[in-house]
Order: C-alpha cells, then structure tokens, then sequence
C-alpha cells in the first residue's frame, strides 16, 4: 500500500500539472492545437490510472482546457470518479469540472446521487460546502427529487455556511422539481429570521425571485418584509426586498400607500447609490399601481423626477444611464412630469456614450406631442447623417418609425412631411430596416386617403432615381422600398401624373437585378398601371398611345418572363399573354380598357394583424378533419406509377367535363359562392370591395390646399417644418379670434390621450384614418399568448394552504435484499403506500435514466397502483383526489355523492420511543408476496446538537417473529443503521422481520444504539423501546365487489364476533376512512349509515366487517376464518374508535 | 520506468474495463446540450461570468445556464467584441448581447489594467449591485493572491473558480461581505495543505 502511494508520487513527477499546461500553451503559440491535442492524449492516459491524485491532476487540466472552447464531455465518468474522491482536494477539483460541463443531457449524471448525498451528510462542512455549490449549477429535475429532503433538512444545519447555501439551492431545487416548493417553504420563510446574516440574505434573494415571478402568491409575507426592510441595515438585502415589493405592489394597492413614507425616508437618508436608486424605483412602481386618483402623491413623483435629474447630471456615466432607465418607467404613466425634463434628454442624445444615447431614444419615444414631433424627428435625422456604425443608425431608424407610428400615428399632424422623411430615409446606406420603412410607406398609403396622392407622386420619383436599384444587391437592404412603392403607384396609379414615365422606370432591364419578390410586385402592378394608362387613353381618344403602350409591354415583359425566380417567371408570362391578347383586340379597333381595368376593380382595406386569429370557427366545423380520405402510404405508392403510365385518362376526363349537366354545375357554383364570402373564409381577407357602399362610409377628405403641395424634386423635410410653423402660427391667430365665440370640438382620432398642446394644435389635413377590418362577429378575446412552457408556471403554487400529508418530501428509503427482491413479483394493492403512490401519481411524467433505486422503488409501486385502476371505477380518482387518505377503499355506490367534510390528516406513523437525543417513529407494512414477512420503517430524527453515528438496532427476538439479520451474524447482533445523522435530521430505516403466526398481536423490546458526538467529545447511547405488531398491521386492503362479498359471507366457514362502542361523535364518513386507513380495510357497500368492509391478511384469512352507526354508538359485526384474530382485530379497532 | 510500470498498471482488470467503457464513451457523439429559445429567461439571476484580457483571451468563464462548448466560445468572442470597442469614460452597463438571452439581460462589466471583468445578468439584480460585487470580487482576488495579477489568473484558474464559488453560487448572490469570503478560503486552503503531506509532489508551487 504504501509502495503504492509513493510509486504515484513518483509518477507524479512525471505528469504536468495545470501550471506546466498553461505554460506550454504559451510556449507554443503557433502550434497550440497541435500541443492540446497532444497533451488531451496525455491525459487520458493519467484518467487510465488508478491514482487518484493523477486523475484529479488530469480533471484539473480538463477544466482549464473546456474554458478554451475543448469539449470533456467524454471524461463525464472520471470527473464523478474524481468527485468520489475522500479528500477535499481532489473532490473540489471534481466537483469543478461538474459545473464546468456537465448539463441535464449527460447521462452519467444520474449515477452521482448516491455520492452526492454522501457528501450532503458528510461531517466536514467543506465537503457539504462544494457538494452544494457543484449541484447548484447541474442540479436536474431528478437530482432535485432524489436530494430535495436532503438539502431541505441542510436549511438547518448548524453552520451557517451550509445554512446559507442550502437554502439558495432551494431556488434551483424548486424550478427542478416544483413539488418540493410547499413542503420546503415554511422552513425557508424561517430563515428570513435567521440570526445570521448571510443566511437572512440567501433566504430574502430566494424568496425575493420566487415572488418576482409569481406575486400573488406571496402577498402575505409583505407585513415580515415589511419589518426587515425598517429593520435590516445591509443594503443588498434592502435592495432585494425594495425591488420585491416593487412587484407585490400592483396586486396591492394598500400596500403601495404604506410604503411610500419609509420609501422617501430612505431616499432622503440614504448615501449608497445603488440603494437611492433601487428605492425610487419602487416608488415609480407604485405610484404606477396607485395612479387612479391619488393626486396627493405629486410630490413624491416630483422627488423621484428630480433625484434622478441629479443622477442623469451626474458625471458619472452609470448614474446617468440608470437615472434614464428609471425614467423611462415614470414616463409611462406621469408624462408631463418628464417632459419637462426634455431639454435634459436631447443632451443626452449627444452623449458620446452608446447606451446612454439609447436609453436617451427610448424616452424620447413617450415625450414627442404633435407640438414637438418635427423638431425631434429633425434633431434625430440630424444624429442619422452624423452616427457612424450601422448598428446605432438602424437602431435611430427604428425609433424614428416607432415614434411617428405610434398608437396610430396620434403624433403626426402632416402626412406629407412623414412620406417625405420616409423618403429621405430610403438614402441611408446599408440598413437592415428597409423592410420597416416599407411596411410604413404601405400603411400610410392605404390607412391615409387624402395622402395618396402625394405619395403616388413620390413613390413614381423613388421608382424613376436610378439610386435603388443600382447596386441593389450590395444594399438589398433598403431596396426593400421599391416592393412599396411599386405597389402604391400601381395601386393608386389613377393619381399618377405621368403614368407612362413611371411604367418605362418599372420596366428599366436594371429592374431585373431587384429581389425575386420585388420583380413580382412590380410585374403585378405594371398591369394595374397598363390598365389605368389605356383607361386614360381611350377616353381621350389617342388609340395610338395605347397601341404603344401596348407595345412597349410586349417589348419589355420577356425580360422578366426568362426570371429564375419562378413567381416572376409565372406572373410575366400570364401578363404577357394578357398583353398580346389585347393587342391583338387593340389592332382591330375594339376598346378593352373597361375590361381590362374590371381586373382591379375594387379597393382593398387594411386587415388588422389579429384579425384572421378571431374569426370564430362556425359550429360544426372540425378544422382538423379531413376534407378527402388521407391516401395511405400503400396507395400512393402504388397510383404514381400507374398515373405515368396512363397518361392519357386524366386528360380525357378533363375534356369531358364541359359536357357535364350545366345544372349540374350551377348548383355547384350557387353552393360554393357562399362559402366563399362568408366571414370564416380565408378569402375575405384578401377579398377585394366589389361593392362599392362598403367603400362609401368611408369618407373622403379633400386635402387642405393651403398648404402648397409642389415641392420640386425630393422636398426635404424641413421645408415642411417651416410650412408647419407658419401655418400653426396663422392658426393660432385665427384661434385667438374665434375662443370667444366658440369652443373647439376635438377632432376624430382613434386613441389619443391628447395633453393641452396638443389640442391646440389642428392637423394640416383633416386626415381619415382608415380603421382596420375585422372579421365580422370577431371573438373579442385578447388573450395574451402566454409561453405555456414558462418554467416559472409551474411555480405558481399557493402556499398558504396547509400542507397535505401526500406533499411531503419522499424521503429516501433504506431496503433489505429481500424486501427488494420480493418486489419484483406484482400483486394486489397495499394501503400504507398511498401516500407515497400519490406522489407519483402526480408526476407529470415517468422520467427515465435507470438509477438502481428509482428502479426499485417504481417496480415495487407502480405496477400495483396501476391495477387498481383498471379495476376501480373512474369517478374514484376524483375522489381520491379531494381526500387523499381515502383513496384505497373502493367506494363503489352510494358513498360518492354525499359527505364532504375534511377528513382530519393521518399518519400511520406512531411513536416508538423518544430521548434527548433521538426520536424514532415507525410502520409496518405487509405485502401480499411474502405471507411470513413485514418490514418495518422506522424514521429517525435527531434532537439533539449532536451528530449520531454508529447507529444500531437490535430486539430480542421471540419464538414466533424474528427480525432478518445479515448473514453470518448471530441472533444476538444488531443491525446497523445505513446512515448517520447530522444535528435536526431525519432520515428512515427498514427492517425485515418474519412472523409464523400472525393471528395474535406481538410485542418485541429492542434497543437503539448509538454513538453521539458532538464539540465536547463522543458519548456511547441507548434507546430501549417496545415494537408492537398489530393485527392489522398483517392485513392487506384488498378491494371486493358486493356480489364476491355475499357469496363469502354465505359460505358460512366464517366465524363471527362483534363489539360496540359507545360515545362517538365523529361522523360516519371519517370513521369509516379512519377504519380503512388505520386497519387497512375497504369499503364494499354503504347504505346510510351502515356500511360492509373487506380485508385479507398476507397469510390468506378473510375479514369482513358490517358497520352499523347510531346516534352516539357504532357497533361492528365481524366474520373472520379465523376467531382468534377476529377477536384480536376488534379489540384494535375498538381502540380506535374509543377516541373517536 | 515510473511511467512503464504505472502503464503495466493500467493493464489490470479493472484498468481494463474502464478502458472499455471509455472508448465506448468516445465513440458515441456527445450529449446534446439543451436547447434554449432566445430570449426565453432562464433560472440563474447572473447568466453567466466571464474575465478575459484586452486581447479577448478567456482567463475566466462560468456559465450559469448550460451552453455548448461551441456556443461558450462564441458568447466570450460577442461580449469582448462589444465591451473592448467602449471608451474608457463612458457607462458600465451593456444592452444588446444576442447571444447570452434576450433584452432582459444586461452586460455588466468593469475594466482593470489588462482584465475585462464582465457579469451577465438579468434584471433581478440591481446594476449598482453588481458593479460593487465585481469589486468586492476584484477586492478578494487581490487579497488571496496578494497584489494580484494577470498572470496569477492565467496559472491558477482553478483558485479563481474557488474564490468565485464563495461569492456566487448557481447565479445567486451568496455572500458579499470580503473578511467572511476569505475567511472561508482561507480555512478551505487550510484543509488542503492538511491533506496534502501525503501526495504533494515537490513540485507543486504556488
């Protein structure tokens, strides 16, 4: 052995350690993947050897190399090797590595459990200590299951160091495994008190993030919140519980008003930064939630406005950006407050720091006004030209957009100037936002009448400069913009001046280098234009301007027929055909512009975004049928071929079809109409207005001709910006005049929120804007589209119910050999299980990942509890549900529908015997497959400040039960304690005991023993107790149908017994439940007050009991094979039901 | 002939089977990382915890959300590129890594001599917070290596993530206070050595 430590040291020599790594790494700076790959190699061979200060070595270089970007997953194995380690040293490195690179997709993880725990339990804090740290960044939802009760019982440990990091991973336990959040909380809503510190802090940052994402739930911790924040004096925590309550606040309002005063309180006295900051945060949040009519909380807005003032004039660059963050959050709900604050945030715009320019953006998006739009927008056209950086400049485009369009472009006054600063944005350069600029050209066009017509005109320009379209592909960007103004100038082209100019620009050769969707635009609406030029054309009687604007298609429409873009390629050639037909009809004198400009007769409207997502389904349609039969695979296969090969048949039916009865297909047609202008087709919403009274109720608006509209060329913005000024000002002259005699009327705006100045302020153009359309009958939800896979949702729990006894952590359990062997086999359901069948009854899904235990413990319940359901009713699930000690008996009639009174929660734990030091609790429980065998669990829990270790159980063993002990110990040994237990643990043992006769109750002494250590020294301790095994304990609830139940009774090999018991006040409901649960029995029938039970030992005896209530008595009629644990079982039972 | 006899132990049974299941290992492709849409949050309140130099050279990477290797890489090389263009007087307060999940989060970054400390967080924490934390961070650093430097980073990563795991644990905050972090160090250091007369090669420096 010792040859062996100091061979591997001398090995060790040899091998690099992580300095020598890094420092050759650094060595061979041109080679350096070379060099890793090599010493990768090197250290596989260290992870072959058994020493395990070289692996830790080999680990240590693996995690230094997996910070350079080298994937270790394939060391996963070693790395829990190394994690096993017995020394610190090495664990820590092991426990490194795992949070390095270990994820919930590496399959070894789950074979750390076991190892994990240990260093959970170990007595050295600095093991629990990196265990903890180690779990919290890899922990996965079975981790979390497995160690929960674990870790909930660290939460107490007596070091605060573990103390404080048992709790934090309490967060990561609950996203994993959000059933262990109820159980856990109360102990973590302790910690909030904890003495020290550190741990007070790790409790308020967990419950502080819960609360973050589910407030509601955590709105009665507000009063102890309350009391830290008066009273705590270390600023992170002050910190998280402001920010906390900065979110309970909008789900109480009271709360809100409390607040306020030692909110100011604090933002006067204090002198950390972070803290002012983070209060006047939450006093923005709630006056946000309190700004219905609270007018007396002015002043408080008008401190916060003005400390941040100081904070954005700060010289330092933090405090300004986070005093215009803070800002931006007052600006929604007390504008006015801001903006007077306006010439302080155009400063910033200047700011030569990026972040703080944006967050400067951001509030200028809330204060513009229809007084101040223009000089903003000039102001930020100004910061476009000078930005450099895409990034920045895309990002002012944006804001631009945003500012002008927003709710419904309640800001812009004058249309024209808008178009004109969309135009204007079109010269940037290599923006990504062409798209945006687009869309807003398009929605302005259709949404806005009276502007059509100066947009025409400058859409007709923008096609004509040659700058778009040249070198589009470099910037395909911004040629985003043609796509509109194609289409605007086709679809409005009756406003067009020169058509014909504007058709040859669309039909340039260069044109053909655009996009594939822009080529198609623009072949749709040289059509519409062609229509509307021949339109023209024939009413002024000039066939041969039409005859050449015929030609001029013909010529020019190959070029985009040859398009590889197939959409292009198809829509040009249908057009061209069109255009060679009319030519034709044109070369014989026959006027077709009527028909075709009936092509695009009509207007379309705008659709709202949402408007396809409320069309009702109409009843009685199943969206997800099929319309035709869906081929199988088999057929499908088998027609290609055929239809290749018979070519022909298909073409013939076609050509028959003209014959059909015309009749025939009039009905067709008469039927299919319908459907297709119904509200719930697709089509309408592509549909043009036929029908032009759908057109009439919009109105038209002349556009105000004061405002002269020929600005040569491209007209700059700002020339509207001057118009503007001078007519706001002739206005305002006109306005003066007129106040006295009458009251301006607001003019027509959709949502306005319209502030003093901007009333004052009348539009250029009196401007319809059209509304969007919606489906008839639209559904008027507005259900927020809620991710359904938020991992905070599942932590939406209440947590002021009380705990049910099935939520309680599963606690890991210690199995003999037998016992687990006996599992194996399935059969009839036990009761004493329910508890914890409930638990996985709840679970979502089964994970997989085969931990040995896991697997265990699910072939010993799952199989049983899910032959129970095949054989009960499903109503019982409800029901078991609502009583969770209930669910076993098999209620089949009558029972269902009454009663409905909490049952009073039971354990079948009872007490065995208890000292300072420690208390023992235990059950027994029996199983069908061994009829000469039960297993005791016995939980132990640690009372004292000691640590218990060595623990031992012995009892002297009687003729009749005898407990299993280890092979080749002798009768008088006891059986040790799989685990130890730190101070405020607990933890559970099974025991195997078998029994020969189980018709009479047994008791057995026995003793504990135990070591306790604690600073002051080890103790050698005893526990004397008595284990008593109960009749029922034998018995096994086995659910029997009424008819079964009668043929048994009749069968008369029964003997029988009975008792009566006097002074009962509970109800039959309960009593019954309390008989199932402590005796194991099940309900077969209840009339009334009277109800007939059944139970079967493990040995095979039949029991069945008649319950028959009176006013204050039970009595119970008892048939049993055998007398004498007939008689044994009522006397229990009236034991029980003596306190009830 | 160390290194041979240590090979011919490696030829023994077990030496042997772990071989096996090693390359078996190998052999199959490594486990997919979890997919994560952008922008959806996730649990850790500090994403992830990145020191590198002026030069973009990682010296320290913790992730508190799980990422590929791959994409680890790429987060360090986005977050230097953005951080390394600032100005030295301008605010230490990010927006816009599109990597490291969406405009919840925020770079949080403080620039020393040669090193890039930078935090990655979500709105939970306070900024004015963390930019404290990063100096308590640096503070410590400085106390356990003794007027720290780079090159302290560079050979002893592996104290670094130790001092580290003091402070921050899963992405929370565990503890601010310096004298209770070095204390805790200190003892663990303490417990080290005490383990180490039996193993410690000679050459262990530092």
């Amino acid at each position: 052995m010792a040859l062996k430590m100091v061979k591997g040291s001398i090995d060790r020599m040899f091998d690099k350690n992580l300095q020598d790594l890094v420092r050759g790494i650094r060595n061979h700076k041109e080679d350096e993947a070379k060099y890793i790959s090599q010493c990768i190699d090197e250290i596989k061979q260290e992870l072959k050897q058994d020493n395990i200060a070289v692996k830790a070595n080999a680990v240590c270089k693996l995690t230094y190399l997996q910070m350079l970007g080298y994937d270790i997953s394939w060391a996963a194995f070693n790395i829990i090797e190394v994690m096993s380690a017995s020394k610190f040293t090495f664990k820590r490195v092991g426990y490194l590595a795992a949070s390095q690179c270990f994820h919930e997709g590496t399959d070894v993880i789950m074979l750390t459990t076991n190892q994990i725990r240990k260093d959970l339990s170990s007595p050295s804090q600095y093991d629990t200590g990196v265990a903890l740290t180690g779990l919290s960044c890899f922990v996965t939802p079975d981790l979390a299951r497995d160690l929960a009760n674990d870790i909930m019982t660290l939460m107490s440990h007596t070091k605060p160091y573990i103390r404080k990091k048992a709790v934090l991973i309490m967060y990561k336990v609950f996203l994993k495994y959000p059933e262990s959040l109820r159980p856990a909380f109360p102990r973590l809503k302790e910690k909030l008190e904890d003495p020290d510190p550190g741990v007070q802090s790790a409790a308020v940052n967990v419950i502080c993030e819960l609360a973050r994402r589910n407030p509601k739930n955590y709105l009665s911790l507000a009063p102890l919140f309350f009391k830290l924040m008066t009273s705590s004096t270390n600023n992170w925590v002050l910190i998280k519980i402001i920010k906390l309550f900065g979110a309970l606040t909008p789900l109480e309002p009271r709360l809100g008003k409390k607040l306020i005063e030692p909110l100011t309180n604090l933002i006067h006295s204090t002198s950390a930064m972070s803290l002012l900051y983070e209060c006047v945060n939450t006093v923005i949040a709630v006056l946000i939630s309190l700004s219905s009519g609270m007018p007396n909380h002015s002043a408080s807005i008008q401190l916060c406005v003005q400390k941040l003032r100081i904070l954005i004039e700060d010289s330092d660059q933090n405090l300004k950006y986070l005093g215009l963050l803070a800002m931006s959050k007052i600006l929604k709900t007390h504008p006015k407050s801001v903006q007077s604050h306006k010439d302080l945030i155009l400063q910033c715009l200047d700011d030569k720091d990026e972040s703080i320019r944006l967050r400067a953006l951001d509030l200028l998006y809330g204060m513009v006004s229809k007084k101040n739009l223009m000089e903003i927008v000039k102001k930020l056209m100004m910061h476009v030209d000078k930005a450099e950086g895409t990034a920045y400049r895309d990002e002012l485009l944006t804001k631009i957009i945003d500012i002008c369009s927003q709710s419904n472009y309640q800001h812009i006054t004058n249309f024209e100037w808008y178009i004109s600063i969309l135009v204007e944005l079109t010269r940037l350069e290599g923006t990504r936002h062409g798209h945006l600029i687009a869309a807003q050209m398009l929605d302005v066009a259709i949404r806005v009448k009276a502007i059509r017509k100066f947009a025409v005109s400058q859409m007709s320009a923008l096609l004509d400069s040659a700058h778009l379209v040249a070198s589009s592909t470099q910037r395909n960007g911004i040629c985003e913009v043609l796509y509109a103004a194609a289409w605007i100038c086709g679809e409005f082209s009756e406003y067009l001046q020169e058509p014909q100019q504007t058709l040859e620009a669309m039909l340039r050769p260069k044109v053909t280098t655009l996009p594939g969707h822009i080529q198609a635009v623009y072949v749709q609406n040289v059509v519409k234009l062609y229509a509307a030029i021949l339109q023209h054309k024939e009413q002024a009687a000039e066939p041969e301007a039409a005859q050449e604007a015929t030609q001029l298609m013909v010529d020019r429409l190959p070029q985009f027929v040859q398009s590889a873009d197939l959409e292009v390629q198809e829509r040009a050639s249908c057009v061209l055909q069109l255009v060679k037909h009319v030519q034709k009809l044109q070369a014989k004198g026959v006027p077709v512009a009527e028909e075709v400009s009936a092509l695009f007769a009509g207007e379309l409207n705008p659709v709202a975004p949402k408007a396809q997502k409320k069309v009702p389904v109409p009843e009685g349609l199943d969206l997800d049928a099929w319309i035709n039969e869906p081929p199988s695979d088999s057929e499908s296969e088998d027609e290609k071929p055929k239809a290749i090969f018979h070519d022909e048949e298909p073409r013939r039916s076609r050509r028959q079809q003209p014959e059909e009865d015309e009749e025939e297909l009039a009905r067709v047609r008469v039927s299919q109409t319908p459907v297709l202008r119904s509200p719930h087709s697709l089509l309408l919403l592509l549909q043009r207005y036929q029908d032009t009274p759908g057109v009439e109720h919009i109105p038209v608006v002349q556009i105000d001709l004061s405002v002269p509209l020929k600005v040569p060329g491209m007209p700059m913005s700002d020339q509207y910006v001057k118009l503007e000024e001078e007519r706001r000002h002739r206005q305002r002259q006109e306005k003066d005049k007129k106040r006295k005699k009458e009251k301006k009327g607001r003019h027509r705006r959709h949502s306005s929120l319209p502030t003093e100045s901007d009333e004052d302020i009348a539009p250029a153009q009196r401007v319809d804007i059209v509304t969007e359309e919606m489906p008839e009958n639209a559904l008027p939800s507005d259900e927020d589209d809620k991710d359904p896979n938020d991992p905070y949702r599942a932590l939406d729990i209440d947590l002021d119910k009380p705990l049910a006894d099935s939520e309680k952590l599963p606690v890991q359990k210690h199995r003999n050999a037998e016992t687990s062997k006996s599992l194996e086999k399935k059969d009839a359901p036990t009761e004493k299980k329910s508890k914890k069948l409930k638990k996985k009854e709840k679970k979502p899904k089964e994970r997989e990942g085969g931990r040995e235990k896991k697997i265990e413990r699910e072939k010993k319940r799952k199989p049983r509890h899910k032959k129970k359901h095949k054989k009960e009713e499903h109503t019982r699930e409800k029901k078991a549900k609502r009583k969770q000690e209930h669910q076993v008996q098999p209620v089949q009639n009558g029972a269902a529908e009454e009663e409905e009174e909490p049952i009073p929660p039971m354990s079948s734990y009872c007490l065995l015997a208890e000292n300072s030091y420690v208390k023992m609790m235990y059950d027994i429980q029996a199983s069908l497959q061994k009829d000469s065998q039960v297993t005791v669990s016995i939980i132990l829990e640690n009372q004292s400040g000691s640590f218990l270790k060595n623990m031992e159980l012995n009892v002297l063993d009687s003729l009749n039960t005898k407990m299993a002990r280890p092979e080749g110990s002798s009768v008088h040994d006891g059986v040790p304690v799989p685990f130890q237990l730190p101070p405020g643990i607990s933890n559970e043992a099974q025991f195997v005991f078998t029994i020969q006769s189980i018709i009479m109750a047994q008791k057995l002494k026995g003793t504990l023993s135990f070591i306790a250590k604690d600073d002051s020294g080890a103790t050698h301790e005893k526990l004397d107790f008595r284990l008593h095994f109960s009749c029922s304990s034998y018995l096994i609830t086995t659910p029997c149908y009424s008819d079964a139940f009668a043929k048994l009774l009749e069968s008369g090999d029964l003997s029988m017994n009975s008792i009566r018991v006097d002074g009962i006040s509970m109800s039959f409901q309960n009593l019954l439940a309390k008989i199932c649960f402590h005796h194991h029995f099940s309900v077969v029938e209840r009339v009334d007050s009277c109800a007939s039970m059944y139970s079967r030992s493990i040995q095979g005896h039949h029991v069945c009991l008649l319950v028959k209530k009176g006013e204050s008595s039970v009595s119970v009629d008892g048939k049993c094979s055998d007398a004498t644990l007939l008689s044994s079982l009522l006397e229990e039972m009236k034991a029980t039901l003596a306190q009830c | 002939m160390a290194g041979a006899r240590a090979r011919a132990c490696g030829r023994g049974r077990v030496g042997k089977l772990r071989r096996q299941a090693l390359e078996a290992r190998l052999a199959r492709p490594p486990p997919p990382w979890p997919q994560r849409p952008p922008g959806r949050p996730g649990p850790a309140m500090i994403k992830a915890i990145l020191i590198f130099n002026n030069h973009g050279k990682p010296r320290l990477s913790k992730f508190y959300q799980p990422y590929s290797e791959d994409t680890q890489q790429q987060i360090i090389r986005e977050t230097f590129h953005l951080v390394s263009k600032r100005d030295e007087n301008v605010c230490n307060f990010l927006e816009g890594g599109l990597l490291i999940g969406g405009s919840d989060n925020k770079l949080i970054y403080r620039h020393y001599a040669t090193l890039y400390f930078v935090f990655c967080v979500d709105s939970s924490e306070s900024e004015l917070g963390i930019l404290d934390l990063i100096q308590v961070f640096v503070e410590t650093l400085d106390k356990c290596f003794e007027n720290v430097c780079e090159l302290d980073l560079i050979f002893h990563v592996d104290k670094v993530h130790n001092i580290l795991a003091e402070m921050v644990m899963g992405g929370m905050v565990l503890e601010t206070n310096m004298n209770e972090i070095v204390t805790q160090i200190d003892a663990q250091n303490k417990l080290e050595k005490s383990e180490t007369f039996i193993f410690q090669s000679p050459r262990q420096d530092r």
